[in-house]
């Protein structure tokens, strides 16, 4: 039972790299898909179906099969990967930039839906208000827009960041499972429980993937929460 | 409009019911075909091309229903473990069998050496590299990361990294291993030219036209590479030794041999 | 008169074509029409949300809109103060930080006149949500008249407060007028309540323009009063409060420019009101009747002479132009109207409770 908490090296170094990734995802993902959800939600342009059906692809995609795909693009012999590699010298896949990559687009469907369908509900009755007092669309979205549709924004954060530290398939493929530089928590529980006997230490890590997805439920209602309430105070 | 609105709802439960009956019938079908005699077969990634022939041609021979399950050894041992019940279990290395003949699940008598193979150093079809001496300063030969399979779980890793703590590069690579869940998936890798070199069975090769051998491991830097096939305790009845001694008779000999294995 | 709105705006809508040319003067103008004609769609391309198939929008010399000159002012640049009939008053925002929404640092004087005038003080630190209805108007005329509009739209005023409230709002804007000399446009379906702030209106029926000028020259075309007739209309008499009679609980009006003089219960005017205090009386066409000599011991404390202009005849109505000082229109039937031979150039009483009149 001791034996639950004593975490190996290699063990903490998934912990603190699937972290990383997440944090760094969701950091890269939330403009992203402000930008995106906002563009869905108010405008109307031929095409828009195509757009978010492509959009909203990872989310149905088995994430192996993303990850897949994602090689297919980012790997030295893919269509965006081969200007890094031939020109820059960056191998993209099977690199920590790549779990970065991979968590990204799994969550990108997911943020961007939740921001999306907050930006819809803000009344526009209001942003057009905001235009006859004089103010630029820009002034429009920071400071009526963005602020009513806050607590969508923040579940999308959270989000985003609960999926990537979820992500497995994906990774995978497309970063490997490599100790130390790609090999998150679910490719370490994976790693672990492929070895026969390796029971303690699949459980130490299932343990702490536990706790960290329930923390940034928790989270995300008690961010809500305090949005939610600083509206009507 | 109230008219309309009633045959839309008729029409939306005439489609719900005849999906539920398609799923049924599958559903069935499937039962019933498992009222068949069906043999379960987990083995070793290396061996799927070779496996799945062999199975066919029980398969037409016998009136029997041969489902496969190809991963890691190791992955296999552990699922067997966790309560997966094939009849017939084929490793890539001596370990694992023994690991379940240590948990009383498989028959100790019934694991037997099938065929046996050697490493190859594998690059990209296009690669530069033509042909290079494992021995003659192994890590320069190549940059970035070298593929192989999972060391803790894949045999195949486990034969490489041998082999590479024999060559002395132990400290040289331990940091530019690409670790593979099985030995298919570090053959990929090298396929993708994600990588410069890689380390699989010599066997994988045969059948990719994306790679080339650049040199053949000597035997002597590890362990004997051998294929092993087990009975499972609870599986161990006529059909089962039927199939079992199928892949030891002469008739898969030429198969073996056919995809590249040494009989021994 | 240099108007401070000129505008001829064409806009096809679904039902109507919008088909609007008119001049603005300074001062409060109403327009008023059945709901649906285009009344918001008319501010809407002042304040440039909406823009016309073609026209011009002049505001104060200044060109908002010439489609003939490829001109097209955006609409943070217009300066229109649009008070929108559901305030859009910004939920996250106190009060305070609404009102300078469009103005970040106004002149503190002038910030502290607008809260004065529409008496929002207490509602700064407050959000919109723990505001009344009448509140929140306040506030979002505040926040359009801050904002350094040039002209204020106002679309329905009335229409979300009940019968008090409506009461409540009008003085605020009469004063906001007085003070800020800001050229208010108001649109409303609720003739009444346009009438207790104006006489100046704009009727539109179908998106075109019916007739434009004091309310009393509209009445003289038919078609006009069909269509106040059909949105519940009423007289509108200017005048001056003379004399309290205490005794009687009445207070005595009189006009300044004729004759008329009118006696009000004291309690339909409200609040203490001083003399000489200028007043608008309000009373239905049809709550008036017609004498042809006054009338001795009878109930009412209303016989005003005048004499009969016109008369329109109706459906079996009779609908006569008085001058009683100023026109009001009284309404009778045809029948009584032959009967008793009321024709132009007569001189007839009107007869009516104090209890019928509304005051502002």
């Amino acid at each position: 039972m001791s034996e639950l908490f004593k975490y190996t090296a290699s063990e903490w170094s998934a912990i603190q790299l699937s972290l990383s990734v997440a944090l760094i995802c969701a950091v890269i993902t939330l403009p992203l898909a402000i930008a995106v959800g906002w563009f869905l939600a108010r405008k109307k342009f031929f095409g828009k179906s195509v757009v978010e059906g492509i959009i909203h692809l990872p989310l149905v995609l088995p994430p192996i099969t993303t990850g897949y795909l994602l090689l297919l693009v980012f790997g030295n012999r893919g269509f965006i990967g081969k200007f890094f590699y031939e020109v820059f010298g960056i191998q993209i896949a099977f690199s920590f930039y790549a779990a970065v990559i991979a968590a990204i687009f799994v969550s990108f469907p997911l943020v961007t839906r939740s921001i999306r369908l907050s930006i819809e509900l803000v009344d526009q009755k209001l942003e057009e208000a905001a235009r006859t007092l004089g103010a630029s669309n820009l002034r429009v979205f920071f400071t009526i827009t963005l602020p009513l549709a806050l607590p969508g924004v923040i579940s999308g954060f959270i989000l985003s960041f609960a999926r990537s530290l979820g992500e497995f398939g994906a990774t995978i493929s497309f970063a490997g499972n490599i100790e130390g530089k790609t090999q998150t928590l679910p490719l370490a529980i994976f790693s672990e429980m492929q070895v026969p006997g390796q029971e303690a230490s699949t459980m130490r890590l299932v343990v702490v993937s536990v706790i960290l997805s329930l923390l940034a439920m928790i989270a995300a209602e008690f961010l809500n929460r305090r949005v939610i309430k600083s509206k009507t105070a | 409009m109230k008219f309309r609105h009633w045959l839309k709802l008729l029409f939306m439960k005439k489609l719900i019911f005849c999906f539920l009956v398609i799923v049924m019938t599958f559903a069935c079908t499937n039962k019933n075909k498992s009222q068949q005699t069906e043999l379960l077969v987990f083995s070793g990634a290396g061996l799927t091309n070779v496996v799945t022939e062999l199975a066919e041609i029980y398969e037409a021979e016998n009136d029997i229903d041969i489902k496969l399950n190809f991963a890691s050894s190791g992955t296999l041992a552990r699922q067997i473990e966790q309560g997966a019940q094939p009849s017939v279990y084929i490793s890539a290395n001596e370990k694992w069998v023994d690991y379940l003949i240590n948990l009383d699940l498989v028959v100790p008598e019934s694991k037997e050496k099938v065929v046996g193979t050697s490493m190859a150093v594998i690059v990209p079809s296009d690669s530069e590299t033509d042909a290079i001496t494992f021995l003659d300063h192994f890590p320069s030969q190549f940059k970035g990361r070298l593929s192989i399979g999972d060391p803790k779980h894949v045999p195949a890793g486990d034969y490489a990294w041998k082999a590479i703590e024999s060559g002395g590069y132990a400290e040289a690579l331990t940091d530019r291993i690409l670790p593979a869940k099985d030995v298919r998936s570090a053959l990929m890798v090298v396929e993708l030219g994600e990588v410069e070199m890689g380390i699989v069975y010599k066997t994988d090769v045969l059948k990719s036209k994306k790679v080339k051998i650049v040199s053949i491991v000597p035997d002597d830097l590890h362990p004997p590479i051998g294929f092993y096939a087990s009975i499972l305790k609870n599986k161990n009845n006529e059909q089962t030794k039927l199939f079992y001694n199928f892949l030891t008779s002469k008739e898969a000999k030429d198969i073996w041999i056919k995809h590249g294995f040494n009989i021994e | 008169m240099t108007s401070a709105l000129s505008f001829h705006i064409k806009l096809q809508r679904n039902d109507f074509t919008l088909d609007v040319k008119a001049e603005i003067p300074n001062g409060i103008t109403g327009i008023f029409g059945p709901s649906g004609h285009g009344k918001t769609s008319l501010l809407n391309s002042i304040a440039g949300i909406v823009t016309p198939d073609s026209g011009y929008i002049h505001l104060n010399g200044d060109t908002l809109l010439d489609t003939n000159n490829k001109i097209n002012v955006k609409i943070r640049q217009r300066k229109v103060g649009y008070v929108f009939q559901d305030e859009r008053l910004f939920p996250h925002y106190t009060i305070k930080k609404n009102l300078l929404y469009g103005e970040k640092n106004p002149d503190q004087e002038f910030f502290d006149e607008v809260v004065d005038t529409l008496q929002i003080a207490h509602l700064l630190n407050k959000k919109p949500e723990q505001c009344s209805g009448g509140e929140k108007q306040r506030a979002a005329i505040g926040r359009a008249i801050i904002s350094g509009s040039k002209i204020l739209l106002m679309d329905e005023p009335f229409s979300a407060l009940d019968v008090n409230l409506r009461r409540e709002i009008i003085p605020y804007l009469n004063r906001v007028h007085q003070k800020f000399s800001l050229p208010i446009l108001i649109v409303s379906h609720d003739l009444p309540d346009l009438l207790s702030l104006t006489d100046n209106l704009l009727l539109l029926k179908n998106g075109q323009l019916l007739g434009h000028g004091k309310f009393t020259d509209l009445l003289d075309q038919p078609e006009n009063l069909e269509l106040m007739h059909e949105s519940g209309w009423y007289n509108v008499m200017h005048l001056s409060v003379f004399a309290h009679l205490e005794s009687k609980n009445m207070v005595l009006l009189k006009s300044n420019k004729s004759n008329l003089q009118i006696q009000a219960l004291a309690q339909t005017i409200g609040k203490d009101v001083e003399v000489n205090q200028e007043l608008k009386v309000l009373i239905k066409p049809e709550s008036i009747a017609l004498s042809k000599e006054p009338v001795q011991n009878i109930s009412l404390r209303n016989q005003v002479e005048g004499t009969m202009k016109e008369v329109f005849l109706k459906d079996g109505l009779a609908f006569c132009v008085v001058d009683v000082g100023e026109n009001i229109i009284v309404e009778v039937t045809e029948a009584s109207q032959k009967s008793m031979c009321l024709e132009k150039g007569q001189r007839v009483y009107c007869l009516f409770k104090s209890a019928s009149l509304k005051i502002y």
